[in-house]
């Protein structure tokens, strides 16, 4: 969401002068602007579709249209990134180190005197990530009865990926959230699979000689099984709502560690990489981020994509399998490809997990195609 | 023109003899048959290769527009972003002339003001005009 709200500001072909401009707007941002906004963006959207309720009614859609971000609203489409985007920024443990940013500039000055920009970002911070009272709270999804924001994001990551993040608690004891049977325990079989299969496709993509290994079938069972196992959890838009909170809060912290931005500076992190800011930040205040934080960050906008792509169904068929794995469509044919971002996921997942993707594995079974099986339904 | 026709041939038959001297046309008609058949032998792999189809108006659309709502921007690696900070006063201290007077200046440093006889900020005019 944020990163988008940076694009919209900066416009198309923006100049670097334009994306610094929009940078700062962001940064130093009201957080009920921010929160107002994300909620026309939720609103645009339309996650129930146009036939049913509005998410929002006609108070809080007049107090929307107030906040600094209303000429840059975003039409029909989600305008934030996957889940899985969140997910593995928040396996960098950013959040966690952040928490204890905040807490140790609003109890003492053990960290200096942050700037008025640091200050300003102290306050959206707290309204983004640990609800700080705001006429409107940014999830709508913490209450009395869910109360930490960590737990529900923990929660969302286990019912739609069937993992949990790499590390436990603050104090690192292990994580308490509601941990739910309905969950996608396959999800990451399923996925890796798949990335093998893409690897073997993109490596046969230039062989015009030998026998071609691209499987285009296999890819697009396992696309399906996939599609069909992440769209099992969002039925009736479930999770959409804890997915945008999500991807503000991550999309948040990834923009502070992205530049050498006032609370970097505050805090003398400055780097060239956003994983080397958040990794001295985590020494100021003792804690360590994940030691793949930079693949981590590397891959989730393409992973956001990647998954996206597979949830929306594009891939109905074999022979649409080319558009997950060529980086340009073949002659005089229509669509858009996404390879180099599924390139990025292989090899950031593989450097991330440890795990070599490259490798032939033993096949997974999937279950029988869908329409198979609705033959044999009523069969006698 | 006799002349330029006479050269032109005389330049073929030294190809020609220089070809045959050289075993070229040999080997080029070696290596050209060779590979029609190889490729001819290769030929029925063809039919494992994907075939790839286009994707219908409707879907193609739709996936653009998704990706395209997903854009965000792209931010140079090791860049910096500067803020500008005007000083800060403390509760109190005197900021420079009221509005209504003419503009104050935010570049000055912190510290009790030199002109006594000038109001701070958020001095009440009643203190003001007690203790003048």
């Amino acid at each position: 969401m944020i990163r988008q709200l940076v694009a919209r500001i900066a416009g198309t072909n923006p100049s670097p002068a334009q994306i610094a401009d929009a940078v700062a707007q962001v940064l130093t941002a009201d957080p009920l602007d921010l929160i107002l906004h994300m909620d026309q963006v939720w609103a645009a959207a339309q996650p129930w579709g146009p036939g049913n309720l509005p998410v929002a009614g006609p108070a809080r859609a007049a107090l929307a249209l107030n906040n600094a971000f209303n000429g840059v609203v975003p039409q029909n489409n989600p305008a934030w990134d996957h889940l899985g985007y969140s997910y593995v920024l928040e396996n960098t443990r950013a959040v966690q180190i952040f928490r204890r940013v905040v807490r140790a500039y609003r109890s003492g000055e053990s960290l200096g005197i942050p700037s008025v920009a640091t200050q300003r970002w102290l306050d959206v911070t707290e309204a983004l990530m640990f609800g700080a009272a705001n006429p409107l709270a940014a999830w709508l999804a913490t209450s009395a009865v869910r109360q930490d924001p960590e737990a529900v994001r923990r929660n969302a990551y286990w019912r739609l990926f069937g993992l949990d993040l790499a590390f436990g608690a603050d104090d690192n004891r292990p994580p308490v959230y509601d941990k739910p049977d309905a969950a996608n325990t396959s999800f990451i079989r399923l996925f890796e699979e798949l990335l093998n299969e893409l690897w073997r496709a993109m490596s046969n993509v230039r062989n015009i000689a030998g026998e071609n290994q691209a499987d285009d079938d296999r890819i697009f069972r396992l696309t399906e099984e996939l599609a069909e196992v992440l769209r099992s959890r969002r039925q009736r838009a479930l999770l959409a709502r804890e997915e945008l909170a999500a991807a503000t809060v991550l999309g948040w912290l990834e923009l502070t560690l992205s530049l050498d931005t006032p609370v970097v500076q505050d805090l003398r992190a400055h780097a060239t990489s956003a994983a080397d800011r958040l990794q001295l930040i985590g020494q100021k205040v003792g804690m360590s981020a994940h030691s793949k934080s930079a693949s981590f960050f590397s891959m989730s906008q393409e992973l956001s994509a990647f998954l996206r792509y597979i949830e929306s169904g594009v891939v109905s068929g074999p022979q649409l399998s080319w558009l997950l794995y060529l980086q340009q469509p073949p002659q005089n044919v229509q669509g858009t490809p996404i390879g180099n971002d599924t390139r990025r996921v292989i090899t950031e997942w593989a450097a991330a997990t440890g795990k070599d993707l490259k490798l032939r594995t033993r096949p997974i079974e999937v279950r029988p195609p869908i329409n198979v099986g609705r033959q044999l339904i009523g069969a006698r | 023109m006799g002349r330029m026709n006479e050269l032109d041939e005389r330049n073929r038959d030294l190809e020609l003899r220089l070809a045959e001297v050289a075993q070229v046309n040999v080997i080029s008609g070696t290596l050209f048959n060779g590979f029609q058949d190889v490729i001819a032998e290769l030929r029925p792999l063809r039919d494992l290769t994907p075939q790839r189809e286009p994707v219908e108006d409707g879907p193609a659309d739709a996936a653009g527009e998704m990706l395209a709502a997903m854009q965000g921007v792209t931010l140079p690696p090791g860049g910096s972003l500067q803020v500008p900070e005007a000083s800060v006063p403390f509760i109190g201290q005197f900021t420079g002339p009221r509005p209504d007077v003419g503009q104050s200046d935010v570049s000055q440093t912190a510290g009790r003001p030199r002109n006594q006889n000038q109001r701070f900020r958020g001095q009440t005019h009643q203190s003001y005009e007690r203790e003048n």
